[in-house]
């Protein structure tokens, strides 16, 4: 299995007071060619953030000092390094405030390490292409085609007909490939407001005919998955 | 031995006993008459108990000044009297309260036949010595002969002196010892010639006629038969509860029949007696005849008291309404195993005489062999022609009318007889007549059908018989005619009469039937204690017109819990006699024993032998209440009683089978908790030890296999943990929806991604109809639940087999139905797979799994709103659960 060259001087914060769910991150991680940095408490993770500057955080939101929603908005305070949420909350209110307080992605507790791995690619690749700020042709997951310089998308190579709107809610889930985005969020990228059940309603109707036009199944779907409560995400899976 | 087994002690004497456990002892000095020095030898035993060490005190004593006695008494605590003011006058009387609070292990208590002062809590100083009794304090009291019950009337046969004061047969019978003070008359009239005997000045005159030597003797020799009973009686106790067997004779009654005659009382006391020197048990019997409506209110209530005083004095008091007086006499007696009836020999006029037969007559006529005693009535209270006054206005309030309706029948019959004197002869009058007087003597009775008679007479005689206009009779025929007409006439009036009578007595027992009888149906149709205590209250208040209170004990307090009217509250006096009727199981109140000066008299409601509660009555009319009245009194208490009883008892139940049910959950909460986080855990820890140790062992699929195996059952411990948070959410109440329209294929898409690797290969056939509006429904629990169907349903079918999934719309719900191929569930199990810890039996094995799944998933369809239900698949196969969702509704 060839690695991805950058991961060798890639940092990682894992921020977790257990000690045996940092051990076996670490490890995953260390596997995976990241560097690992470890901290068990806010207060740690933040001054790590201030003086090491890890390239990506991975958080969890019970912590013995501080809440972790205040660990977020104190990081992104000084930086903007993708950071992943992890939490045995499984209240929906917690995912969605750690997601609208800068978080990039959430994970419920417990969970694989291969998912976690994912996530962390998905998020390193993002913070790539943020970086170096480049324009980006194409988004490729599966079968699925989005060509952002032309706005066409192809399934199998064949075109699909999206509607502007549909279009639009597509480009924002591609451009978070993999990480999930809130309704929140996607209300306010599309129609500039959210909170309203009309507008939510809306969503869910652009995301049933985007189904519709994209998956085999619609009613069980590979690329664009829910996140109940919380919101969706465009699922990035290896091109077939 | 067989005989053995009827030694055993009998029940009854080992409840006595026991009964007697924890009560005080009551030791009487008894003597033949005052003056034998019983105060003195209660003294002299006080004190040697004293120097026993035993605490002692003075309760009340008196010593009439003399001083033999007054040292006797020094040395021995006193507890103050209380002074009652009575109309002016101060009284004192002992301080029963004090003594209560005192608690002595021995209190003296001189004269148990006194009476008390009104304005003291018991009208009878026995009274106070029984509730001293039963708080556990021993009791040492005084007693002349005379004062004995059941005596009392012998006493004033011998010595031509009625006492007053008497004191019940069973506290003789109660005593735990009697000791007797015994002096030759020739003594006590000595020490009274010295004026060692205290007289009060006003019956200086009755006591010379009393002391006399003749009396004495006839006194002392009762005094001396009462005491060498009463050994009898407690030798008789003693082998009884020891079991040995005795000659007393089982079954075997002694009954006393007691009419309207004045002589009840002395009967009852007769038949005490008797069956006291038998041994054997008694009862009273009245049988109610219409005449009971007729007779005066005193000896209705003569007969009241009679039946009461055959209670106090240890007989059953039984009340029986039947026109067959011998007949029913008989009945009963056949019934309760009577062997002697006891009548008393009726004084009647010779007119009564010729028209009733004495019931002693009757029942020698039928003879059915039992002993029939005919007891002379001694001194039978005549009636008052003032009585029989009152009688009539009784029972009919406008006797004038009555005997204005009988002249115009009179006229009437005449006018008619008038017109078919033309057409017909005298024999023939004379018989529209008889219809005239028969029509009066069934509706007004015999007074006035004897009236019509006599007018009829005299009307025919005068206007029909010649010489008409004149009373003369002419002719022989028609003075045979006119004294037939008279007998004929006055035998129908007698007869209708008795037949009036007759149909009143029915009317009435059918109207005492038929109100318990509604009772009854209105109380058992209560469902709830509030209701059958509402019944009881409108129900008595109905019956007899009065205000009625039920008050039901809260802990150490009785409360009232429903009164009829709605706004009467107990006074303080009522109050109290009221917690005295709970205290003591016995009434109290207006017109009883105790605190008779409360407006309101209190019967306790007995079921079981415990007081459940308190039925307060007060009568609107200051009357008191007629025996039938207190029958039905005591039926619907103890009615009540019972319902209330049950009620509770069913509350009780209910909350018993709450805790048990609560219990049987924890239980297997417990027992699934332990089942279910263990197998996962057996099954992880084995397989990374296996790896542990055996790494080198395993080739590369073992490994993975195990490997595979912790992944799996790390996931089924979460989904576990997982469910129990749910279940408790459910349970506590905790559970807070945040409902969104939603789309179905959403939530099926959600439900299915969880599911990715359960379902693998296998084929789904999903329908989901086009442009179904969304439900209403908080996504992350709506896909918990099809998380957990869709899993059963993998779990249990076999792979590779297909899982269709399809929803429609049905009016305001949409309905998802989720079908697998697998071996379905029985129908019989179909509603119970979503009962709690429920698991559906395979084979003989129920499945694994903590039967929670399905619970949970009701729970929170119900939450919504929704339905979930349990079928079979198409043709039978398989199991198809059926979940129906609200529509969201686009106006809300």
């Amino acid at each position: 299995m060839s690695k991805t060259p950058s991961t060798g001087s890639t940092h990682i914060l894992i921020v977790d007071d257990e000690p045996q769910v940092r051990k076996f991150l670490r490890l995953s991680l260390q596997a995976e060619g990241y560097v690992v940095l470890e901290a068990d408490t806010a207060e740690d993770a933040i001054d790590i953030v201030r003086t090491q500057q890890p390239d990506l955080m991975i958080l969890d939101l019970s912590l013995p000092d501080l809440d972790g929603q205040q660990v977020i908005r104190a990081v992104r305070l000084m930086s903007s390094i993708p950071i992943l949420v992890l939490s045995g909350r499984t209240e929906d209110s917690e995912k969605i405030a750690a997601l609208e307080h800068g978080a990039d992605d959430y994970m419920a507790k417990p969970f694989s390490v291969h998912d976690l791995v994912q996530r962390v690619r998905a998020a390193m690749q993002q913070q790539a292409i943020e970086m170096a700020n480049e324009n980006i042709e194409s988004i490729i997951t599966g079968n699925l085609h989005i060509h952002l310089d032309t706005t066409a998308v192809t399934r199998c190579d064949k075109p699909v007909t999206l509607e502007d709107e549909e279009y639009a809610l597509l480009k924002l889930l591609a451009l978070h490939g993999g990480r999930v985005m809130t309704l929140g969020s996607l209300s306010r990228a599309l129609w500039g407001q959210d909170g309203s059940t009309q507008l939510y309603r809306n969503l869910q109707k652009r995301i049933n005919t985007l189904r519709h036009k994209l998956e085999v199944e619609p009613s069980f779907p590979r690329y664009i998955l829910t996140e109940p409560a919380v919101g969706y995400r465009l699922e990035m899976l290896p091109p077939e | 031995m067989p005989d053995r087994q009827q030694e055993r002690p009998s029940p009854e004497a080992l409840l006595e006993q026991a009964k007697r456990e924890g009560r005080g002892k009551l030791k009487i000095f008894i003597g033949a008459a005052p003056g034998v020095g019983k105060t003195f030898a209660m003294l002299r035993s006080a004190q040697a108990r004293k120097n026993e060490g035993i605490d002692v005190v003075i309760g009340i004593v008196e010593t009439h000044q003399r001083s033999e006695t007054e040292t006797m008494a020094q040395g021995l605590d006193t507890i103050p009297r209380l002074t009652i003011d009575y109309r002016g006058l101060q009284f004192l009387e002992m301080d029963l309260d004090a003594v209560l609070a005192r608690k002595p292990k021995l209190v003296l208590v001189d004269e148990l036949a006194h009476t008390n002062i009104p304005g003291v809590r018991h009208p009878k100083r026995h009274q106070d010595v029984e509730e001293l009794l039963e708080a556990g304090i021993d009791v040492y009291s005084t007693l002349n002969v005379q004062h004995i019950e059941s005596l009392n009337d012998v006493v004033a046969r011998i010595t031509g002196v009625t006492v007053r004061e008497t004191v019940p047969d069973s506290i003789m019978q109660k005593a735990d010892s009697i000791e007797l003070i015994d002096l030759t008359p020739e003594e006590l009239l000595q020490r009274l010639n010295e004026g060692k005997v205290y007289i009060p000045e006003q019956a200086r005159l009755a006591m010379s006629r009393f002391f006399t030597t003749g009396n004495l003797t006839a006194l002392r020799e009762l005094a001396l038969r009462q005491a060498a009973a009463r050994v009898d009686e407690q030798m008789v106790d003693y082998m009884r509860s020891h079991a040995i067997a005795g000659p007393w004779p089982a079954g075997d009654r002694i009954m006393v029949c007691i009419g309207d005659d004045g002589q009840a009382t002395s009967l009852v006391r007769t038949a005490k007696r008797t069956a006291e020197r038998r041994g054997v048990p008694w009862l009273a019997l009245y049988i109610e005849t219409h005449r009971h409506a007729v007779l005066s209110k005193n000896v209705r209530s003569e007969i009241t008291q009679a039946l009461h005083l055959a209670e106090s004095l240890g007989g059953e008091a039984l009340t029986i309404a039947n026109e067959d007086v011998p007949g029913e006499v008989l009945r009963v007696a056949r019934e309760r195993n009577v062997s002697v009836i006891i009548v008393g020999r009726s004084v009647r006029s010779v007119m009564s005489r010729l028209m009733r037969q004495s019931l002693a007559k009757h029942l020698l006529d039928l003879d059915e062999g039992f002993d029939i005693l005919v007891v002379s009535g001694s001194d039978p209270k005549r009636r008052s022609p003032h009585d029989h006054k009152q009688d009539e206005h009784l029972f009919t309030k406008a006797w004038w009318q009555s005997y204005a309706f009988a002249t115009l029948v009179v006229g009437i019959t005449t006018v008619i007889a008038w017109g078919a004197s033309h057409l017909t002869d005298l024999p023939t009058l004379s018989l529209i007549y008889l219809v005239g007087v028969m029509l009066v003597s069934v509706d007004y009775g015999f007074k006035v059908s004897l009236y019509t008679s006599i007018l009829s007479f005299l009307t025919f005689d005068f206007l029909f018989t010649p010489p008409r206009y004149s009373l003369m009779i002419e002719r022989h025929e028609d003075f045979l005619t006119l004294s037939f007409f008279l007998v004929v006439a006055i035998t129908a009036g007698v007869i209708g009469a008795r037949l009036q009578r007759q149909m009143q007595v029915t009317r009435h027992n059918a109207l005492r039937i038929q109100a318990l009888y509604d009772f009854n149906k209105t109380i058992a149709a209560a469902a709830t204690l509030d209701n059958v205590l509402q019944a009881v209250v409108h129900h008595v208040a109905d019956m007899l017109k009065s205000q009625v209170v039920v008050l039901l004990p809260y802990g150490e307090r009785l409360e009232t819990v429903a009164t009829f009217p709605s706004d009467i509250v107990l006074d303080t006096a009522s109050g109290a006699a009221m917690d005295w009727v709970w205290r003591h199981g016995r009434p109290a109140g207006l017109n009883s024993d105790t605190l008779p000066g409360a407006p309101f008299y209190g019967l306790p409601m007995l079921a079981g032998g415990e007081t459940v509660g308190v039925l307060a009555i007060r009568p609107n009319e200051d009357a008191a209440f007629s025996s039938d009245q207190e029958h039905m009194l005591i039926s619907i208490a103890s009615q009540s009683a019972v319902t209330i009883g049950r009620t509770t008892l069913v509350a009780d139940i209910e909350q018993a089978h709450l805790q048990t049910e609560t219990e049987r959950l924890r239980a297997s909460l417990l027992s699934s908790i332990s089942h279910d986080l263990r197998t996962p855990l057996v099954a992880i820890l084995g397989a990374t030890t296996s790896l542990r140790d055996y790494w080198d062992k395993f080739d590369d699929k073992s490994r993975r296999d195990l490997f595979a195996t912790i992944e799996d059952e790390s996931d089924r411990l979460n989904r576990f943990v997982q469910n129990l948070l749910d279940m408790t959410q459910l349970v506590s109440g905790g559970l807070k929806l945040r409902r969104q329209p939603t789309d179905i294929q959403d939530l099926v898409g959600t439900a299915l991604t969880k599911l990715r690797k359960q379902i693998g290969t296998r084929p789904l056939h999903i329908d989901i109809a086009d442009n179904l509006p969304p439900v209403d429904t908080d996504l992350s629990i709506l896909e918990r639940v099809l998380v957990n169907i869709l899993d059963n349903a993998c779990k249990y079918s076999p792979p590779g087999q297909a899982i269709d999934i399809s929803a429609r719309r049905e009016a305001h719900y949409i309905r998802i139905t989720i079908t697998d191929r697998g071996p379905g569930i029985p129908e019989e199990e179909r509603d119970r797979v979503f009962d709690m810890f429920y698991r559906v039996k395979i084979g003989s094995a129920p499945t694994s799994g903590a039967g929670l799944g399905l619970a949970i998933c009701r729970g929170f369809i119900e939450a919504h709103d929704g339905r979930i239900q349990a079928q079979s698949g198409n043709d039978g196969i398989g199991t198809r659960i059926v979940v129906r969702l609200p529509i969201f509704d686009d106006q809300h």
